[in-house]
Parts: structure tokens; sequence; C-alpha cells
């Protein structure tokens, strides 16, 4: 009977899971829009495009760190030569999470009602969306983790066929993010309730950091200094998070970790390792460090159960409560799915960017920041500004080109980077950039003599710069 | 003498600033802030269409704007009535502070009839009457209704009822205001307190609190939904810029903080603070009050309420402590083997006290009333209502954002509405430079820029700048006036090529 559950809520999450992340690729390729939709996912295809270039010899010194992701997703592109591919490669490895998952927490003990709700959690929570539809080395470092993880708790690990794959799959998610691992590791570490790895577990944790800093991923440094408030951001999809939890996960997590409490006091040094983990890793990648975070969806699924179980003085207000919770995951997925559906580039947009990667001519191109890495995916054109240096004073330059009325010193920059073309796209036209006909370079293009309008097609505009 | 009740004398209490709400709002036609006409411009957009502005065009020169709409609602229907029912509903609503303020000291400290002292403070906190006097603002409601829910959190703790009516205010408060979220925050730390003390939540109390967190997320989920996804925390937190920030920072130093409170209030309330803490144990609601303080500092402290907002709130909670501390006075003095009989000795020090809390209370009702928009100001918007193009912005400082969008019907280069609001630093500091600039062509840029075609001008506006009007308006080809009353509108005809 156990077995007759455990296998029946499987096979159901694994097509809860395939529904959840297959919805966005689907309704986008029968829109005809580009199924990356990310910056970050077009930056990761760059760069693993770039990987397979005869010039390149396996790096990209200077312009980016490519990991063993960007290996993986190269050798993907030479065998399928589709980009496609690489969503529905990734959609594959969202099953395997799950699937590891699963496994690992029921070996681990948990109570089979347990992990189904914590799975559904995952299933519908928007980091799993956007991290599983996008090529993004994360969601790679996770699913391989996680499928390690499975492996060495199965019991062929003692066979060596068993020990080749779960070692090979964890140097891939070594090598895509260091610090899967080790958040797996901690996890474990919790759970088997092992005290004497403390001291290794730190150990471990401060020279993988180290390893990552040198490794040169010090980004976002900014994101959490700017305001107390921003990092709420990154951890909070409604909050303005790329993925993130959903506010109502979050919630339900918190309180399940506070219920649980005294159950795990002892482990409070495990908890403040990962806790001061996470906030250091915000400062190097907040995707990571939210993957760092994924237990929580345990906890939440345990505040589900009890929720259930507890007897309430009114059970209308019972019925209420479990209706809200579930309006609002429901509510934050279908947010996830909406956006991603709707996210740039939209298949206008898209073919618009498909007609300067085919038209002649030297010179690099201008738009928002965000489209430059889809211009660099998709067209393959210079842009600027150029997004693998991912520098202020670029930046900076590209708003001032954006929003000067200044002819001449327009017409300077141009010509100091080499601008030819311009991408003016419908969501730039209505608030992404402009509020009004007239700002900025929208009043300056009205000079025929600088700029010709080369392109139109449903309010996208390419602009040529004359002179 | 027959003993008065203390119902009947909170009822007296309650008259008493109603009556002063009343008697200062009605000194004038007008609304004492600018905030009080954009709910109006809300109101009657919802009387026209049923549906309040959700894209407007006239704020920040048009941009999204995301909120609870429940209290425009409210105000929208009331509006049927007149502008005259407005002002008596901001008036009852504020003053209904009294009731509540009385209602949770007397159940909390058993002194019934110096809890009716305790209310009668409550509603004279200045913080309160300066947000809440003649205004039309949700912040009032919002207040009185958070108080309430904090009464019926304390009666379900002390298991003596009052569930569905908790469930109903907490259902209003979530649609009225975010500030529910703050009340949840109250509960959680409150849950804390308890278990510092090694007591537990009661069954009802954390079934309520689990229901009113989940209600609260959704509610907002849904009204915020758009802008929390595309701004992110900061644009939902109150958005106030940085420079403006630390003017209020500096305006209210420690001495403003401490007299928007009121020092007495504030001394009354701290020592019944210490008292109430010295029985800890046996006064669990004392921890929720605390709670209220902890919240509301950290949220200040975060920028999720506004100082004058979370100083109300403070005033208040001290309100009802200070009820602590008449009680230990009153048991003082009945300790005490005066000549004097006890009663009257009680009385006099109380009115002491009272003294100058209602009289500080009266003067800042008075300096808010007198802070209503004069009716030169209106007459000049609607002059620019009737003779204006329709697109044109109009160059007004931030405090007069709403009064130009609601009267005149024009764009504006900033208001107080913060959220979702782009380069406000810049359109702040463009508006001070656009009327203290000595040089015309900074002036016509900026005018460029926003598309401004008039200036206003009233005192209001002079004296903020410090100027009697801009220099470049002397040059007639380029700036005509074309107002000229206490007010003084004048027309921008140039633009740089």
């Amino acid at each position: 009977m156990h077995s007759k559950i455990k296998k029946g809520w499987i096979v159901v999450w694994l097509l809860v899971g395939l529904i959840s992340l297959a919805l966005v690729p689907v309704v986008r390729w029968h829109t005809q829009a580009p199924l990356i939709h990310s910056t970050e996912g077009f930056h990761n295809l760059r760069a693993a495009e770039l990987l397979n270039e005869p010039s390149s010899l396996g790096f990209i010194i200077g312009r980016t760190n490519p990991n063993l992701y960007h290996y993986a997703l190269s050798l993907l592109l030479r065998v399928f030569d589709n980009i496609n591919a690489v969503v529905w490669f990734h959609v594959v490895l969202g099953l395997v999470l799950v699937g590891s998952a699963w496994y690992t927490l029921m070996k681990l003990n948990l109570s089979p009602k347990l992990v189904s709700i914590s799975l559904g959690l995952l299933i519908v929570s928007p980091s799993f969306v956007y991290l599983f539809t996008q090529p993004i080395p994360a969601g790679f470092g996770l699913a391989m983790a996680a499928l390690g993880l499975a492996l060495l708790l199965s019991p062929n690990i003692e066979k060596l066929w068993c020990r080749l794959i779960a070692a090979l799959v964890l140097i891939l998610s070594i090598g895509s993010g260091l610090l899967f691992l080790v958040s797996a590791l901690i996890i474990v570490l919790g759970v088997l309730n092992l005290r004497k790895f403390k001291g290794f577990v730190a150990t471990v944790m401060a020279s993988a950091t180290i390893i990552f800093y040198l490794l040169g991923y010090h980004r976002a440094i900014h994101l959490a200094l700017s305001h107390p408030a921003a990092i709420i951001n990154a951890i909070v999809f409604d909050f303005g998070g790329r993925s993130g939890f959903g506010f109502g996960t979050l919630v339900l997590g918190v309180i399940g970790v506070l219920f649980t409490w005294k159950s795990h006091k002892a482990l409070t040094t495990v908890y403040l390792i990962l806790i001061a983990a996470v906030l250091g890793l915000f400062m190097l990648n907040d995707l990571s460090a939210l993957s760092l975070f994924s237990v929580l969806y345990v906890f939440a699924g345990y505040m589900v159960i009890k929720l259930l179980q507890h007897k309430w003085v009114l059970p209308a207000l019972k019925l209420t409560t479990l209706i809200l919770v579930c309006f609002s995951f429901g509510f934050s997925w279908m947010n996830s799915i909406t956006i991603g559906i709707a996210a740039s580039p939209t298949p206008s947009e898209g073919q618009a960017i498909e007609w300067l990667g085919n038209v002649k001519g030297e010179g690099s191109v201008l738009s928002a920041p965000t489209y430059a890495p889809i211009i660099q995916a998709l067209a393959h054109r210079e842009c600027f500004p150029d997004p693998w240096l991912n520098s202020n004073t670029a930046f900076n330059r590209t708003l001032s080109l954006l929003y000067s009325r200044n002819l001449k010193h327009t017409k300077q920059t141009l010509k100091q980077y080499n601008i030819s073309y311009i991408l003016i796209t419908k969501k730039m036209l209505s608030g992404g950039v402009w509020n009004s006909a007239d700002e900025g370079l929208l009043f300056l293009l009205r000079n025929n003599e600088t700029f010709k309008r080369v392109y139109e097609v449903n309010g996208n505009q390419v602009w040529q710069v004359l002179s | 003498m027959p003993k008065l009740s203390h119902r009947v004398l909170v009822l007296f209490a309650f008259l008493f600033v109603f009556g002063i709400r009343v008697y200062f709002a009605a000194q004038h036609g007008t609304f004492s802030s600018d905030e009080s006409y954009y709910v109006l411009r809300q109101a009657e957009h919802i009387k026209a269409t049923l549906t309040p502005i959700y894209n407007d065009p006239l704020s920040y020169g048009g941009k999204f704007v995301s909120f609870l709409p429940t209290y425009h609602y409210i105000i929208a229907g009331l509006s049927f009535f007149g502008s005259n029912v407005l002002k008596l509903f901001s008036a009852l609503v504020g003053a209904s502070i009294v009731v509540v303020a009385y209602l949770i000291a007397a159940d909390i400290t058993k002194h019934k009839y110096l809890a009716v002292l305790g209310g009668l403070f409550a509603g004279l906190v200045p913080a309160f009457l300066k947000t809440s006097l003649n205004s039309l603002t949700p912040k009032v409601l919002t207040l009185v209704l958070f108080f309430v829910c904090v009464y019926y959190v304390i009666k379900i703790e002390k298991a003596r009822g009052g569930f569905s009516l908790l469930l109903l205010f907490s259902v209003l408060l979530s649609l009225v205001s975010p500030i529910a979220l703050l009340l949840v925050l109250v509960l959680w730390v409150y849950s804390g307190l308890l278990k510092l003390q090694k007591l537990k939540l009661r069954s009802k109390s954390f079934e309520y609190m689990l229901f009113l967190t989940f209600l609260t997320i959704t509610f907002n989920q849904l009204a915020l939904s758009k802008l929390g996804l595309e701004w992110g925390i900061l644009g939902l937190i109150s958005g106030v810029p940085s420079s403006l920030l630390k003017q209020e920072l500096l305006g209210l130093s420690w001495v403003g903080i401490i007299s928007s409170i009121n020092a007495i209030l504030l001394l009354l309330g701290v020592y019944g603070a210490y008292i109430a803490v010295q029985k800890w144990s046996e006064k669990r609601e004392v921890s929720l009050l605390l709670s209220v303080c902890i919240v509301f500092v950290v949220a200040v402290m975060l920028r999720f309420v506004d100082l004058t907002q979370a100083v109300s709130y403070l005033g208040v909670t001290f309100a009802i402590m200070s009820v602590y501390t008449f009680g230990e006075l009153v048991a003082y003095i009945k300790k005490l083997k005066l000549r004097l009989p006890g009663g009257l000795l009680t009385m006099l020090i109380l009115t002491l006290i009272a003294l100058p809390v209602l009289g500080f209370g009266l003067y800042e009702a008075n300096s808010q009333a007198e802070k209503a928009i004069p009716n030169y100001e209106i007459r000049g918007l609607l002059w620019l209502a009737n003779n204006s193009e329709e697109d044109v912005c109009v160059l007004a400082p931030l405090e007069l954002g709403h009064l130009v969008t609601y009267f005149a019907k024009r764009r504006v280069i900033a208001d107080t509405n913060f959220i979702n609001s782009k380069d406000i630093e810049e359109r702040l500091r463009d508006i001070a430079l656009a009327y203290t600039t000595p040089y015309e062509t900074n002036a016509i840029e900026i005018f460029d820029k926003y598309g401004v075609g008039y200036i206003f001008l009233s005192p209001r506006v002079k004296n903020r700048f410090g100027i009697d009007k801009p220099s470049y308006v002397a040059d007639a080809k380029c700036f005509e006036m074309v107002y000229n009353q206490t007010v003084q509108i004048y027309k921008v005809k140039c633009t740089l090529k």
C-alpha cells in the first residue's frame, strides 16, 4: 500500500511538473516567440555559442567565465543545432529534479504526505518555472545536485556504474556552481543530524565562497547595499524578483521553521552557517542563494499539513484560510507563467531582431540595455551597451543617449561607439524607456539628415544612423 | 452629587473631540491636505465610471497607480450627499478613536473612569490631528480600524467573544490599507513576546493570526501585484524620495517627534508601559501594545510608513498606556493621609495633567485648520481648467500637485503620490530650479522637458521658494501673465530650438 502511494504520487507530480514547466515554452512556441525570454538566458546561450566557435579554443577569456554548464550547453547546441532544444533540455532537468528530490526525501524517511505537498509547492513556485525553462546554470546545478544525492542514497551506490554516474553529476553540479553541492550537503547533514561534520561543512563553505569569488563571480554587490529592503526583491517573487518564492510559500515556510524549531534546535550552528552563506552568496548571485533556500519548501509543506490537521474552533475559518493559502500559491504561479509568456522578446520583437540579423552592414546596434544580449544572441550583431562588459559607464552612456535631446552630443557618441542601427520596441515606447512621443532620442529622430527609419512592423522600429 | 457613569463620560469625551474636529473643519470650505483632493478625484472617477483611476494621465505626466480602492468607493458613495457630509464623516471617524482607545484602556487596566481620560488623550494626539483633521485620507479610517482589531484581539485573548466582529473589521482593514500587513506582524511579534514569558497564544488568536496573514497577503497580492512585479519592494514602500525623507527627518527632530506625540503624553505612556511590564506575566495584553510600538518603530525605519503616521500609532498606544500611570497616581493619592478630600485632589491633579494635553491638542487642531487650501488658489486653478490647453503641464510645487490635477485637470511634474514614479529626485530638483533660476534658458529647458505651458504662482509657492516671482518672467516675449489676482499665472510662449 505504502509503495503504491509513493508510485502514484510521483507520477502525478511529474505530470504536474511537466505541465507547469511546459506551459510557457508551449505558448511562446505557439505564438512564434523565441522560447528563451531572460537576459541571463541569452547571455548563457551566447557564451555557449562562442565556445563552439573554432577561434575560442574553448575559452572566452576576458569576456566571461565559462563553467561546466556552458560546456554542456555548447555540446547540446552542437548536437541539436537549435536553440529551442536548450529550453526543452531544461524542462527535462526540472523533471529530473522532481524525481530525484522525491527519491531523496523519501529515503530520508519523511512522510509521503509531506514529500508530496513539498514537491507540489516546489513545482508551482516561480523559481522552478524560471530556473527550468531558461538556460541558467543555477537550474542545471540544482538538478545535478539532487540527482547526485539520490544516487548516493540509492542501494546501487555499491556498484561501480552508479558511483561513476554519481561522481559525474556531482562534478557537473560543482562545476556549474560550487555551492549547490554544499547546500545539498548541509540539508543532508541537517536532516541526518551528523553534528560531527559541522566543522567540515563550515570549512567547505568558506573555501567554496573564496574560490567562487576568486573566479570572478562578484556581481550585484550593490543590490544588497542599495536599500535594506532590496534583498527582499530577490527573495520574494511577488515583490519584483525574477524568480524567488511566492509570498505565501515564504510566509508558510518561515512559520514552519518557527513551529518545528524545538525539534531541530540542536542544528542552530548549521542554520547560522546556512544564513551566513546565503547572505554572502546574495552578493555574488541571487539565484544561487535562492537555491540554498530550497529546504523552505519542506517547511512550507509541513505547515500545510499542520493547517489541515489542526482542529480549528471555527471550521469555516479553516476552510477560508486554506482557500486563501491555495490562492496565494496559485496567484504567484499564474503571475510567473503570465510574465514568462509576455516577456521580451515578443514575436514581433523577435521578427525585428531577426531582420537586424539579416541586414548587411557593419556597426553595432543601440537599444535598451535589456535587449542587448537578445540582439547579440539572435541577430549575432555587436551591441551597445556590450552585455559582456557589464560596465556602469556604458550603461550610463546608453541612458544618456536614450534620454538626450542634444543632437551634437548624440551624434558624437554614436560615432564614438560605431553605432549604425537603433532598435526601438513597442515596449520601450510605452513606458519602458519613454513616456511621451518627443522625449529624449525620439525628439532627435525627427532629424532626417541623421536618422532614417528602415523597418517598422507592429510598433517595433529600426532606425539607421546616416552620419 | 450623583456620579456620572463612565459610559456617559466617554460619550462626552467623544462629543468634545468630535466637536473640535467639526468646529475647525467647518471654518473653511476646503480640506487641509492636498492628498484629500487625490481621494476626491478618485471618488469622482468612481462615481462617473464605477472604477478608480489606475492609469493616471495627469500624475507625473502619466503613470500606472496601484492601490486598495475600498476607501475611495466609500468616499464616492458619501460624496453623493455633499462635501459637508464628507467633512462630518472624517470628523466622526477621527473622533471614534476616543471610544476605541477607551475600550482598550478600560479592558486592560480595569480603571473605567480613568480610561475615559486615556480615550480623550488618544483623540488629541497632535500627530493624529495633523494627519486627520479636515482631511480625507484613508489613514484616519485605517488607524481606527487597526485599534478596533487590537481591541477585539484582546477580547478573544480573554475568551470574551467578539470573534465574528474581529473577522469583520479585519477584512475591512485589509481592504482599506496595506497597514493590515503591519497588524499581522504585530500579532507575530506578540506571539513571540508571549513565548518569552512561556505563555501560549489562545487557539482562536492563533487561528485568527493565520487567517489574517493569508487574507492580507491575498488582498495585497491582488491589488499591488502589478506594481510589485514591476517596481519591487522599493516601489511598494511609501516611496518617499530620500531628499524629502531627509527634510521630514530633519524637520521632525527628537523634539519634533516628542511634540507630535505630546511630551506629557509620552512621559505618561512610557511610565505606564514601565508599570505594565512589571505585571507582564499577569497581563498578556500589555505584550500586544508593546508589539504595536516595536512594529511601528521598525516599519518607520524601513520606510514602510511615513514618520507622522507611525507617530500617530505610537501616540494612541501611549495614550492607552498612560491609564496605568493614572491608576498608580490615584492609588498613591489614596494612600496619602491629607486633609483635602481624596477625590478632589485626584480631580485637581488629573485636570492639571489634562489641561496642557488639551491645550496642545487645540493648538494643533487650529494650526491644521489654518492649512486649509485657500479659495484664491482654487479660483486660479479653475481658471486654468477653463482657459488652458488640455494636454498642457502646469508648473506647481509638489505640495500643490493633487490640487492641480483635481481642480485644473492638467498634468503636473510631480505630486505626493510617489509610488511608481520615475526620477522623483530629478523632478523635484527641476521644479525648484524652474522657480528659482535667474536664467531664462534653464527654465525653458525644464519647461520643454516636461511640456510645461503655465507657471502657477500663489503666496504659498512664493513662500515655499522664497521668491516674489521668477526673475525670467520679466521677458514679456516668452512669458505672458494671463491671470493676476492673489494668484498669478504665467503662460510660457517660448521653446528652445
